[in-house]
This record gives structure tokens, C-alpha cells and sequence, in this order.
């Protein structure tokens, strides 16, 4: 067993502690990670103490909000390895993020019959966004087809990339199956046909460092929620020199330079896309979390998590009809099927034990489509998980299986 | 958009549903006895597993039902003497048998009675209101919904 404290790290969430009591399991981190202590305080003393609109006001409490705010920011920039704070943009989540990328650069940028490549692994978040912009600019959209493994099949890619393609956008760890994309592969490919490269790291940064300067993605953003952080704030990373030729997306407060009745001159990013009064509290709170992160061993951390996928898939192993979707490789995610039996009566049976899994297409239903499965059931875990988690897990599925 | 059917060929199907006001205590009657979360849950899949599909007949007249994790297919009818029929049914067990509670309840009444129904206080007293709740796309409540618009509409014209 890798060298974890695992029992102090899960003092550190309090709903993980207060679950443990009330005898259930949560395994359903995919969907949304628990916070450290430190982020609760962070997010209390934000609104104890700190508590002002930022970059407004010239009097005390708004400059020391300005001043968390702006640190928070370069948290993140530190967390990702961006050049600078300034590439750094807030939003609400990744989904906003994906679709002000798509609003912004790819209405200005794109023309009809531009291309843009997708994977048939994505997240409806990283779909529809694009399907909207198709629409309206007469683009098409391609797909990287995905094997019955769960891996992208880049075969194709010579014929799927071409001079028509604009951009990439690619999940970095696919969220159904638990599978990491082929980022590195297809962001160079990319670079040869001068695309740019969105990443949506929803599913990676809660396990994984990540270094956007080594990708040398042009785009790549995330979730705060999924990542031990608050729900409502998110981050889009995007290379300065492309978000300075960004027009801006939603317009309002804190984003114009100079407004009269005839029009309006923009500030400079990131503050061009951050119109109205953001989520300070999230982005502070955010902030809290990664910092969290960094005091922890992130690769003891992950060989962790794999040490408890591996375990969860040797005990499910015997379990009858039982069978993993997915190949080698999958982070934190076990989804699988029980032959002969529904998935949703198996999440059902699950939760009366009080096990919290996820049942159905994971918001990937093309990808679903594409391997002929019409849903999962999927066991998601994260660092402060521990193998009684997992015993528990098998216990309950076996005798979900067996004796109903 | 769901209808519901008034063709005399396909209401004498209907009325055939072996869940009905009639066979309610002999069919369901285990569910109702079990003890503890695990013998009603026993109860509520095999119930589902006996639960009929809708022949190809009715099947081409149903509906999917929004909001539901697994495909539930819904197709409501009312026989010249007016009594209120629904077939339903999903791949999912347990959702079939919560379905074959409901049609014990609702099958053979009139649209009047359906209309007057509380469905979900049955559904409370068996202590299965979690299915219920807004978090879970299954659809059941969406099921229920249906059923009781379509019946209290038709009580209306009648
Ligand atoms: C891979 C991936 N992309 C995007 C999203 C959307 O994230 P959010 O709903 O927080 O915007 C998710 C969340 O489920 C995801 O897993």
C-alpha cells in the first residue's frame, strides 16, 4: 500500500466524517468532490470579514476583497502553470467556460465551413456548446471515434484533422469511463494544421497536476467543484495572446473601459470576461482548495487512488455477471454493467445501502451511442475514499446482485 | 404528445391488463406484506419482472415518458363504459414494480375516481417517497402527473 495518511486526510472533510457516521459511502466524486475544512472556513471568513464588491470601490473592505480575489487568481495560475494571471479568467464552471470560448473566439473566428474536431468521449458540455456555433456559422462538426475500450481511436486522425479544422476540443480524462484522452497526440497534431486546442480538464484536475505550458494547450478549463472547491466558479485558461484579440461575450459591469450612449470601449483580459459582480466567495474558496492540494502529496495521492480502483476491481472481479467498460489506465473510475440486470435497479439497491454511485448515460451519450451501452453504473472515487469505502461497495453490490 | 385511446380493438386489449382495482390484493398484496427495505424491494422486482410490456399494438400508441433514467413507455385508454385504463412500462425492475403499484390503484375506475385519487400517499405509506423526489430521473412522478391530468380532463368533458 502506497504511503498515504489517509485518516488525516479525511478528518480534513467534514461531510466525508459526518457520511462515515451515518453509515454511508460516497462514491460519486466524478460528479462533485467534498470540500477540505479549510475551504468552508475560507468561504465563512470571506463573508465574516472580508465582504465587499471587487474592483469597485476605493475604501477598505473592497481592496481587501480586490486583494483576495486577485491572489485567488494567481493560485490558479500557479495550479495550472500558466505564463501569467492575466490568462486566468473566472467564470461559473467549465461549461461556462467552454461556451464563452465558443461565443466569443468562435464566433469571431470561425467561418462557414471551418471544421471543428471533437471526441465521441465528451461530456455534453463539450458538444452542444459547438453544435450551437455550427449552427449558426455553418461549420461542421467531426468526431474522433471512440474503441469498445474507451480509448480514442487515432487511426483516423490524418483524415479528421485537415486545413478546414479550426479547433480541438478534447476532454483530457473522459468523465464516463474514467479514460485519459490522448491530449498530448492530438494537441500536436493539431499545431501542424495551426488549430487551437480547447481541453476541458473537468475530470483530470482533481487528480493530477497539470501544466498548460507543457501541453501547450491554447484553452484549457475546469470546474472548481470537481476539484475540492466551491460549485459556481470555474476557470477558463486561455493563452493571453488569443484572449487580447477576444471580443467580449456578456457585457456589463467591470469588463468596459469607458461607456457612453453610443457604445463602449472593453477593458483588458480577464476582466473583459468577467461582466457583472462575480463569485468572489468561489473564486477565495477555490483558491482554498488548491492551496490544500499543494500540501498534500498529489503522486502519492493519485498512486492512491489507483491502489483503490485496483482493489475495487479485484473484489468486484467474482461478483456474477459483473462486467468493467472501459481499458487500462482509467483514473479513479470504475463504470461497469451487471449482466442481466438494470443499471438503475442496481443504483437503486445501491443507495438503500447507502451507497452513493451515479446510474445512467454520464452526460456522454454520444459516446454511449457509440459503444452500444445505454447507461452505467459508475463508482467514482477520490483520495479521502478509503478501502472500507471499497469493501463496503463490493458488500453492497454483491448483495445487490445476489439476493434480489 | 400522449392521448388516450377510445378505439374499441385496442381498449378491449387494454382492459385486459392483468393489474387491476380487481386482482389489486392478489397481485400486489406481497408488497404490502413484505417486511423491512429488503423483502419489499424483493417484492417491488419481482413485481416489475411480471410487470407486462406493451404489446406491439398498444406499443405503437404509447408515449416515453420525460425525465426517466430508463425508458418508461406510457399509453392511457378509457373503455365506452368508462373505465380509465393505463399500460406502462420500463426496462427497469424496480421502476416497473412502483408502475404495477400505481396501475393496481388506477386500473378499471372511472376518470372521475382516477381524478379524485391520492397516488402518492400510497406511495408514502409503503415508505417509497424517495422515488419521488425531484433528484431521481425516473420519472415516476411524471408517470403519476400524466395519468391524473388525462383523468381529471376526461371527467371534465364527461
Ligand atoms: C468532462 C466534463 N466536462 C464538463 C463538465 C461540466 O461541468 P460543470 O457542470 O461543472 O460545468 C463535467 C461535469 O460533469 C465533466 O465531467
Amino acid at each position: 500500500m502506497p504511503i498515504f495518511d489517509i485518516e488525516s486526510v479525511r478528518r480534513d472533510f467534514p461531510l466525508i466524517v459526518n457520511e462515515t457516521l451515518e453509515g454511508r459511502v460516497y462514491l460519486d466524486n466524478a460528479a462533485t468532490s467534498q470540500k477540505p475544512k479549510c475551504v468552508l472556513d475560507t468561504i465563512n471568513h470571506y463573508y465574516a470579514q472580508q465582504n465587499a464588491n471587487v474592483h469597485r470601490a476605493s475604501h477598505h473592505l473592497s481592496t481587501q476583497a480586490t486583494l483576495a480575489y486577485e491572489e485567488a487568481r494567481e493560485t490558479v495560475r500557479h495550479f495550472l502553470n500558466a505564463r501569467s494571471r492575466e490568462e486566468i479568467v473566472w467564470t461559473s464552471g467549465a461549461t461556462a467556460a467552454i461556451n464563452l470560448v465558443a461565443n466569443s473566439y468562435g464566433r469571431r473566428f470561425l467561418q462557414p465551413g471551418d471544421e471543428i474536431l471533437l471526441s465521441e468521449c465528451e461530456h455534453h458540455s463539450n458538444i452542444v456548446p459547438w453544435q450551437l456555433l455550427a449552427e449558426e456559422r455553418g461549420l461542421t462538426l467531426r468526431y474522433i471515434p471512440v474503441l469498445p475500450t474507451g480509448e480514442l481511436d487515432l487511426s483516423e486522425l490524418p483524415t479528421l484533422l485537415n486545413e478546414r479544422t479550426k479547433l480541438v476540443a478534447l476532454a483530457h480524462v473522459s468523465n464516463s469511463l474514467g479514460m485519459p484522452m490522448p491530449v498530448e497526440r492530438v494537441i500536436a497534431a493539431a499545431k501542424r494544421y495551426r488549430a487551437r486546442v480547447l481541453i476541458d480538464g473537468s475530470q483530470a484536475v482533481a487528480h493530477d497536476n497539470v501544466d498548460v505550458q507543457a501541453l501547450d494547450c491554447d484553452f484549457y478549463v475546469f470546474s472548481g467543484h470537481k476539484v475540492f472547491g466551491p460549485s459556481g466558479i470555474g476557470v477558463l485558461y486561455g493563452k493571453y495572446e488569443l484572449l487580447e484579440i477576444m471580443p467580449p461575450w456578456q457585457g456589463g459591469g467591470e469588463m468596459i473601459e469607458q461607456v457612453s450612449k453610443r457604445g463602449a470601449t472593453f477593458t483588458l483580459p480577464p476582466l473583459r470576461f468577467e461582466a457583472g459582480t462575480p463569485h468572489i466567495a468561489g473564486a477565495i474558496g477555490l483558491a482554498s482548495a488548491l492551496r490544500y492540494l499543494s500540501t498534500l502529496d498529489r503522486q502519492a495521492a493519485a498512486e492512491y487512488e489507483r491502489y483503490l480502483l485496483n482493489g475495487m476491481e479485484r473484489l468486484c472481479a467474482d461478483i456474477p455477471g459483473f462486467q468493467l467498460v472501459g481499458g487500462q489506465g482509467r483514473t479513479s473510475i470504475m463504470s461497469f454493467l451487471v449482466k442481466g440486470m438494470h443499471p438503475q435497479d442496481i443504483g437503486t439497491l445501491m443507495d438503500m445501502q447507502g451507497i452513493a454511485v451515479r446510474v445512467g448515460h454520464h452526460c456522454a451519450m454520444p459516446m454511449m451511442e457509440a459503444l452500444g451501452l445505454s447507461g452505467t453504473i459508475r463508482a467514482s472515487l477520490a483520495f479521502y475514499n478509503n478501502l472500507d469505502d471499497v469493501e463496503r461497495f463490493v458488500d453492497a453490490l454483491r448483495k445487490a446482485v445476489t439476493e434480489f | 404528445m400522449q392521448q388516450v385511446i377510445t378505439f374499441p380493438e385496442l381498449v378491449t386489449i387494454m382492459e385486459q391488463h392483468p393489474i387491476s382495482i380487481a386482482s389489486r390484493d392478489d397481485v400486489l398484496g406481497g408488497v404490502y406484506a413484505a417486511q423491512g427495505w429488503e423483502g419489499r424491494y424483493r417484492e417491488l422486482m419481482r413485481l416489475g419482472r411480471d410487470l407486462p410490456a406493451l404489446p406491439e399494438e398498444l406499443y405503437e400508441y404509447s408515449c416515453p415518458v420525460k425525465g426517466c433514467e430508463s425508458e418508461v413507455r406510457l399509453l392511457l385508454g378509457i373503455t365506452p363504459e368508462g373505465g380509465f385504463w393505463c399500460w406502462a412500462h420500463s426496462e427497469a425492475r424496480i421502476i416497473s414494480g412502483l408502475i404495477a403499484l400505481l396501475l393496481g390503484q388506477v386500473n378499471g375506475l372511472s376518470a372521475a375516481q382516477v381524478c379524485g385519487l391520492h397516488l402518492e400517499a400510497e406511495m408514502e405509506e409503503l415508505g417509497l417517497m424517495r422515488h419521488l423526489s425531484p433528484s431521481r430521473g425516473n420519472g415516476l412522478k411524471a408517470i403519476i402527473n400524466a395519468i391524473q391530468s388525462h383523468a381529471c380532463c376526461l371527467s371534465q368533458q364527461a
